[in-house]
């Protein structure tokens, strides 16, 4: 019974990056109907910030992630302004290659600023391991999954409960019936990218332990974030992050107990078969126009 | 009309001469790509994109070399010119470079080209046109056997499976062994060569079906592998894959305490592997043995040294630039082996005699029909230094697997 808890609770700590990284892509797509196909990148950039900032200049811990935090604020704030906003009146195929031209640009970037070896980076929390009658957690693990769940709880609260939650609902349905409505549309899109680039650092900064700082760091991670997207809905909150953590555990679960080598085939087949019985995904709603 | 015709007889004789003089003098030139001053050589790998910290020291490493021999005044006189093209890892890219590289730019020699997959692909344009191939930036099982223009120089990973097994007998006396390795060409002929290896000592019994645990290139989380590897209690595990995902393994192995004898392939054998694995492990990675084919001393690495200090000071030296190295070195040897006879037929029979010990790796030889490349490796240890930083240090002499 130990492993099946091992194997689970790493499961929901590696499902939680997942779900972290796909929480920024369905803010950014619930705000625009645009899929950041560089939300892994931006993430990669400024875990290399966090890297810059705790190896060479040798700072602690909590002003890395605070100062990485600050970075991908202005980082997500100067890529909407500089490459998103311009295109604002282009198609959506249009602005989704953006974010592929994005990608090329930010990986090039990364390669010529910082290098194109691999670095390793410490965990958030470094206390000793916690054995429960064999089962072994780690606290890093636990910081992992209370911070994806805070922060999953937040973003619901402030679509929710808040004006500036409302601004974003109302800028998704109908751009210019919200601006008209006197919500400042441009800035709706910029706090969106805003948030989505900050979520994009945290999920890099804390899965480079696992998968050390380097250009190819976030690639597995932004696809997995990705269908964790499609599973849970592109139209939730609840959803990304319950698709994440479900990706995580039947990923231990099914290597353990039916195969490792076959995995990936078996446990991506059952994604398919449930999108193909429930399309919107898990939490997803279908949208019905009113005639 | 007599007259005439002996004209004419004295014509077509002459013509005859001249034809067969000019036969004669092509069966004596040079192949392509070969003047009075220089020699042409054509090198395919990745040199931008995410992987292109391996092609940017390998190539380094290799023009560090030809650099170095063409400031000594090249090879019986001859500069080399290396001709680079980038395949951006991508199989069609690589294929399309070869057959650039030998019709268009008509080079001599293909040398160190990067990437198994590319590498494999290419093997029938390579073999249809005889063009003599030096050193492969990979390891699989078809480059030993693909013809005689094919020199692979770095060990096959099958090779240094069967060798794996070889150590886990002899050296750490294994009962129950276990090869967490990859699912790709890598991890799969490792793994093979294991199995052969145990089954020509007779000692196929110590690695169970069990003890053969998959992991996929991507994968973050090894919680599956260790605790599987953990359940068999075994005297040795072996990981065959390369740094992101072996590194992941032995962190994982930390995390629960799993501290038992593991013995990694020579493609981790890096200071660069050490600096990532290391600090997230730094219990169970003293107990990590390595198998290396390059003899790496300070003596043995001075010209090398010397010469990226010289022409590439800002890129890093690492096992890869140390690859490049000994690809231009493995070619070179060939060249001054054949002299002048520089004909592709030339080049490989020069080749099939040579027996080269004076360079990083501790001696390759080819004969007919025998393309091991570097046969012979030694096992290296983690060790940690007084000033916390973790080093190799070779434990065994170099050996050789013979059946």
């Amino acid at each position: 019974m130990a492993v099946f808890f091992q194997n689970v609770i790493a499961g929901l700590e590696t499902g939680s990056l997942y779900a972290l990284a796909a929480l920024g892509l369905v803010l950014i797509f619930r705000t625009s109907d645009v899929i950041n196909f560089a939300q892994g990148e931006m993430a990669m950039f400024s875990s290399f910030i966090a890297y810059q900032l705790w190896k060479p200049l040798g700072l602690p811990y909590p002003v890395v992630f605070i100062g990485a935090i600050l970075f991908a604020i202005l980082f997500g704030f100067l890529v909407e302004r500089i490459f998103i906003r311009p295109a604002s009146k282009a198609s959506l195929v249009s602005k989704m290659i953006i974010t592929l031209g994005l990608i090329m640009i930010i990986n090039g970037s990364a390669s010529a600023l910082f290098g194109i070896d691999s670095y390793f980076f410490r965990k958030a929390l470094t206390a000793d391991n916690i054995d429960v009658r064999g089962v072994i957690i780690q606290p890093n693990a636990l910081f992992i999954i209370t911070i994806t769940i805070a922060i999953m709880a937040v973003l619901f609260y402030l679509i929710r409960k808040t004006m500036m939650g409302i601004s974003i609902r109302a800028t998704a349905q109908n751009e210019t019936t919200a601006k008209l409505m006197g919500i400042p549309v441009s800035r709706v899109y910029s706090m969106s990218w805003i948030i989505a680039t900050v979520l994009g650092a945290i999920a890099g900064i804390l899965i480079a332990p696992t998968t050390n700082i380097s250009t190819t760091m976030m690639t597995e991670v932004h696809l997995k974030s990705f269908i964790a997207a499609v599973l849970g809905g592109f139209g939730s909150f609840i959803g990304p992050v319950v698709g994440g953590l479900i990706i995580g555990v039947l990923d231990n679960l099914v290597g353990m107990y039916i195969s490792l080598t076959w995995k990936t085939v078996i446990v991506y087949g059952l994604l398919i078969v449930t999108l193909v019985i429930k399309p919107t995904g898990l939490f997803g709603k279908v949208h019905r126009k009113k005639v | 009309m007599l007259k005439g015709k002996r004209i004419l007889a004295i014509m077509l004789s002459v013509m005859l001469v001249i034809s067969l003089a000019a036969c004669a003098k092509e069966t004596e030139q040079a192949s392509q790509g070969v003047t009075e001053g220089t020699i042409k050589v054509g090198t395919i790998g990745v040199q931008s994109g995410a992987l292109s910290f391996i092609g940017v020291p390998y190539f380094a490493g290799m023009e560090a070399y030809f650099n170095t021999v063409n400031d000594e005044g090249g090879v019986n006189g001859r500069k080399i010119e290396l001709i680079k093209k980038d395949d951006e890892f991508n199989v069609e890219k690589s294929i399309a470079a070869v057959e650039e590289l030998i019709y268009d730019e008509e080079v001599f020699a293909l040398v160190g080209h990067l990437g198994t997959p590319g590498i494999k692909a290419s093997i029938d344009i390579v073999k249809e046109a005889g063009i003599p191939d030096v050193y492969f930036g990979g390891g699989a099982e078809e480059f030993a056997t693909a013809g005689e223009n094919f020199f692979p120089v770095q060990p096959i990973y099958a090779y240094e499976g069967k060798l794996m097994a070889k150590y886990a007998v002899e050296e750490f006396n294994a009962d129950k062994l276990v090869v967490i390795y990859r699912t790709d060409d890598v991890g799969r002929d490792g793994l093979e060569g294991v199995e052969q290896g145990l089954d020509a000592l007779g000692k196929s019994e110590i690695l169970s079906e069990e003890g053969k645990i998959a992991f996929n290139s991507g994968d973050t989380d090894f919680t599956v592998q260790i605790q599987k590897a953990k359940s068999l209690d075994p005297d040795l595990v072996i990981l065959y894959g390369l740094s992101t995902g072996v590194s992941g393994i032995l962190k994982e192995a930390e995390k629960v305490g799993f501290n038992v004898p593991m013995l990694t392939t020579y493609s981790n054998a890096d200071a660069s592997f050490l600096a990532v694995a290391a600090p997230g492990a730094p219990n169970v990675i003293k107990n990590l043995n390595v198998l290396g084919w390059l003899e790496v001393t300070e003596d043995s690495l001075e010209p090398l040294n010397t010469a990226m200090a010289k022409y590439f000071p800002d890129t890093p030296i690492n096992a890869y630039t140390m690859a490049g190295w000994v690809a231009a070195e493995t070619f070179v040897a060939g060249l001054n082996e054949v002299g002048d006879n520089l004909s592709w037929e030339g080049y490989i029979e020069g080749m099939n005699g040579l027996q080269f010990t004076t360079g990083l790796a501790p001696e390759i030889t080819y004969s007919e029909g025998v393309r091991q490349g570097v046969t012979k490796m030694a096992m290296s240890r983690v060790v940690q230094e007084n000033d916390g930083s973790y080093v190799f240090e070779q434990v065994t002499d170099f050996k050789e697997f013979q059946e």
